[in-house]
């Protein structure tokens, strides 16, 4: 009884910080500044500015540019890793996942750093006319940022496919190309539909690289946030959070079809992979381009903060990692890291007990209901979800009707750190908490029956069992929570305030007026703090878990 | 005085019904075998009794005390799962410790009990040992030792020995069986397993569809099984229709002749198959349907049939046994 109670505690909290405020987010687009209805007109006024139509047709050129080119270096560097004999598979692999650990605006940081006007290859090759701000700079970042992501997609897919159809193939004669085409691509369809739909839900919403090198270029997200910090319209604001909600959910139901079926073959053999050189070349001459830029771009980023002034002066200094340039100095740094750690513990603890709290549950609707609150955050683009945040949260009471308000009780974490974790903790929810639903429901289902005729509390069994089984999934989802706190910047641009300031708002401040180099330093700083957080992490998984690991095999 | 009676037990889940009507009633320290294919419903009256789930309609009691509504707990029932279902971060003996600590026994009175049911078990110097350490027999062992460990009034098994090879399996049925010999506690076991169902119990209760076929002693259920689902599910048959009746015979009581020896009541089928089965064999003829039959080694090298060559076949009449074709009811002769 107590535990319906809570779960439907668990709920309310989760509807007022992720349903209300986007549906409130949303009704703004249909009303005006002073909340009366006025249909579409905000979409009318939008549209005759003649920018809606515009955005929206760059916004997805960039995006469906980005997906292409990253999925398919994606495949390559996959299959070279799955299906070839090159060399150093394990560095290669770390390395393409490497742009997992790192804000999305680096990549655009170094690409200005190395062919923005003063950039490094565009004065030593004397390119004065080129530039690379615009849709081509976009998909360039864009494609890094997403790479991880497809490559880690098809990687696993290409796992999955059962050697014995090839060592059938080869029986009856069919060659290695026919192979390929009717064999592995149609294995791995769902994959690829997987990859396409998930890269381009994050290129279309992405923030982080239009900022940085869009340039005049004007996107959705850049428009979203123009309006916002710039007019302070927040009806026009919701207009666009509707344009850039409504593919993003198209994609995103895509992208649960293709995952549902994506998952088949549970025993897979191997694949044997056969001596082939020029095969092993090829793939070594492909992979380099995507790996290059990866490492290129990170190195540009590391350069840039610790010369002086390129190209004026090419002077070592760490004087950049002090940030003088903005008021805030490092101290939103420190914000970052405490407002990351409240949401690693604060959010893998509330994921945790909400998902037991379902999993106990022996109603159809509450289940029903929690999937839905675990797999709505990952359909909710940051942008959409920080802003239904901003105009939520920052009003003090709502007015029903004339002369009628209603206080806002919420409108006291607005400005603290404890509305930046909550917003951290809905926007990466669905990852965490699916996980932990997945190694709960790997727990064998007789051993909660043996607790009920042994008569062990349900307290107890949480305490000594389903917890203990379950820490692995929760250690991650800390961790899970943690590294994407430190580097988020959409769900966060519009709620933040003086008094809860984060750092990678401070290197989109930066950039804005110029200082490259110190937002390289302060990116880099964040990207140091990730990697130390996740080998601390790495070293006490192995010191503690390992045990547990052991004992639990083959039994879980 | 029965010690367990279901009374008229229902249990429907939607439009689903699972279990039609059970009655059934478990005298002190039997051991009762529920028989019956997978989805008869065998494994939810288990946990009916258990009280892990609630009849649709019916009632439960224990001796005179009505439990169709008492919490699992309360019923002092034991549980042993196919599955074993221990927890898998704690040892062996640690997974007989837990509950009883949450039961508020003593230290040293848990050792002792830990001691005293690892012993019973075999598996005394075991009691450090992860699950995944340990075999599956080993594993259900244990679960077994914890379900035993309080002395439950009732000890419930769901498919204790399905997950085990064969010679785990054979070893481990033969303990479970003196084990309920030295503890006399009254046993339920849920299988789909016919030979482990006569070698282990009492009685057999054979449900089909939800619904109780025949209640009688392993003996009996072969030798006159009171419907024809019985009679099928329990040992081969071999069915001849005649007039509106059928008619049955187990393949051991039909005798083979070469044709030379022929006799009035005798009959001829074409040898279709041969199968060697460790102890005998087992000849299928073909005649006006297929037979089967089982024959001793030392018959078969009297005999030396080969595949294809007429053979005459027959047997005694009081070896046959009658049910009507419609219902399928036994016919009493």
């Amino acid at each position: 009884m107590g535990s319906r109670i809570l779960l439907w505690l668990c709920f309310v909290l989760l509807a007022c910080f992720s349903l209300v405020p986007v549906g409130f987010l949303l009704m703004q687009a249909f009303v005006d500044s002073k909340s009366h209805f006025v249909g579409l007109e905000n979409f009318y006024s939008y549209m005759t500015q003649g920018w809606l139509l515009q955005s929206l047709l760059h916004t997805l050129f960039v995006a469906l540019s980005a997906t292409i080119i990253s999925v398919l270096f994606a495949l390559v560097c996959a299959y070279a890793l799955m299906r070839s004999h090159i060399r150093a598979k394990k560095f290669i692999y770390h390395i393409a996942l490497l742009p997992l650990f790192v804000p999305s605006l680096m990549y655009g940081l170094g690409l200005v750093y190395l062919l923005g006007n003063k950039g490094i290859i565009t004065t030593l090759l004397g390119l004065e006319s080129f530039s690379i701000y615009g849709a081509g700079g976009i998909i360039i970042a864009q494609s890094i940022y997403i790479f991880p992501q497809s490559f880690l997609v098809l990687y696993l897919a290409l796992q999955n496919v059962d050697n014995r159809l090839y060592e059938q193939a080869e029986i009856m004669g069919i060659s290695p190309l026919r192979c390929f085409f009717s064999i592995t691509l149609p294995s791995i369809r769902f994959g690829l539909l997987s990859a396409v739909m998930m890269g381009f839900i994050l290129c279309f919403t992405d923030f982080g690289a239009p900022i940085v090198i869009g340039g005049n270029y004007n996107v959705l997200a850049i428009d979203m946030y123009k309006y916002i910090i710039g007019q302070q319209n927040f009806n026009l604001g919701a207009c666009i959070a509707l344009a850039l909600l409504l593919p993003a959910l198209l994609a995103f139901f895509v992208l649960k079809y293709a995952q549902k079926h994506a998952t088949q073959s549970a025993k897979a053999t191997p694949y044997h992979i056969k001596p082939n050189a020029l095969r092993d070349r090829i793939c070594l001459a492909i992979l380099c381009i995507p790996l290059g830029s990866i490492l290129v771009v990170m190195g540009a980023v590391a350069l840039a903060s610790i010369i002086k002034l390129y190209p004026y002066d090419l002077s070592l200094t760490l004087e950049h990692f002090g940030i003088k340039s903005s008021i805030d100095g490092l101290s939103t740094l420190l914000n970052s890291v405490l407002i990351a750690l409240g949401a690693a513990v604060c959010g893998s603890v509330f994921s945790f007990l909400f998902v037991y709290l379902s999993h106990i549950s022996d109603s159809k609707l509450s289940q029903n209901l929690a999937h839905f609150f675990m797999i709505l955050p990952s359909a909710l683009p940051g942008l959409v979800l920080g802003l239904g945040y901003v105009i939520f949260f920052n009003a003090s009471e709502f007015e029903i009707t004339q002369g009628l308000y209603l206080l806002n009780p919420l409108y006291v974490l607005y400005g603290s750190f404890a509305l930046m974790i909550i917003c951290h903790i809905i926007h990466y929810f669905s990852i965490p908490s699916l996980s932990i639903k997945q190694s709960l429901q790997r727990i064998d289902k007789d051993i909660e029956s043996v607790g009920e005729v042994m008569g062990i509390s349900r307290l107890a069994m949480l305490k000594n069992v389903y917890i203990p089984l379950c820490l692995p999934a929760i250690l991650e989802s800390a961790l899970y929570f943690f590294l994407n706190a430190m580097v988020s910047i959409s769900a966060v641009i519009f709620i933040y305030t003086a008094s809860n300031k984060v750092a990678a708002i401070t290197i989109v401040h930066l950039d804005e007026k110029g200082y490259i180099e110190e937002a390289a330093a302060l990116t880099l700083l964040i990207v140091a703090i990730n990697f130390c957080v996740k080998i601390l992490f790495e070293l006490f998984k192995k010191r503690v878990l390992t045990r547990f690991y052991l004992n639990t095999k083959g039994a879980v | 005085m029965p010690f367990l009676t279901l009374k008229n037990i229902t249990k429907d889940f939607g439009t689903h019904s699972v279990l039609r009507d059970v009655s059934l009633s478990i005298k002190e320290g039997e051991f009762i075998s529920l028989l019956g294919a997978s989805g008869c419903g065998k494994s939810t009256l288990l946990r009916i009794i258990a009280g892990l789930e609630s009849p649709s309609s019916g009632k439960i009691f224990l001796k005179k005390q009505d439990i169709t509504s008492l919490k699992p707990s309360k019923r002092s029932c034991g549980l042993v799962f196919q599955s074993y279902a221990l927890f898998p971060h704690m040892s062996a003996g640690e997974n007989l410790a837990f509950p009883l600590r949450q039961k508020g026994y003593s230290r040293k009175k848990i050792e002792q009990i830990i001691a005293q049911n690892f012993e019973l078990v075999g598996l005394r110097g075991f009691e450090s040992k992860m699950p995944s350490e340990l075999s599956g027999g080993q594993q259900q062992r244990v679960s077994l030792a914890r379900a035993i460990a309080l002395r439950p009034k009732i000890l419930l098994l769901d498919e204790p020995l399905s997950a085990l090879d064969a010679k785990v399996r054979a070893k481990l049925r033969h303990d479970i069986k003196l084990l309920h010999r030295e503890l006399g506690i009254t046993s339920i076991m849920v299988t789909h397993d016919q030979e482990e169902a006569i070698m282990m119990s009492d009685r057999i209760a054979l449900l089909s569809e939800g619904e109780i076929v025949q209640i009688d002693t392993p003996y009996r259920i072969y030798h006159h099984p009171s419907h024809l689902v019985s009679a099928k599910f329990i040992g081969e048959v071999n069915t001849f229709a005649y007039k509106n009746e059928l008619h049955l015979l187990r393949p051991e009581h039909i005798h083979l002749k070469r044709e030379k020896s022929a006799t009035q009541d005798s009959k001829k089928g074409v040898v279709s198959d041969i199968a060697f089965m460790g102890g005998f064999f087992k000849i299928t003829l073909q005649a006006e349907s297929e037979v089967v039959c089982m024959i001793s080694t030392k018959e078969f090298s009297q005999l030396e049939p080969r595949i294809g060559e007429s053979l005459q076949y027959s047997f005694s009449p009081k070896h046959i046994m009658r049910y009507k074709a419609k219902s399928g009811c036994a016919i009493e002769s």
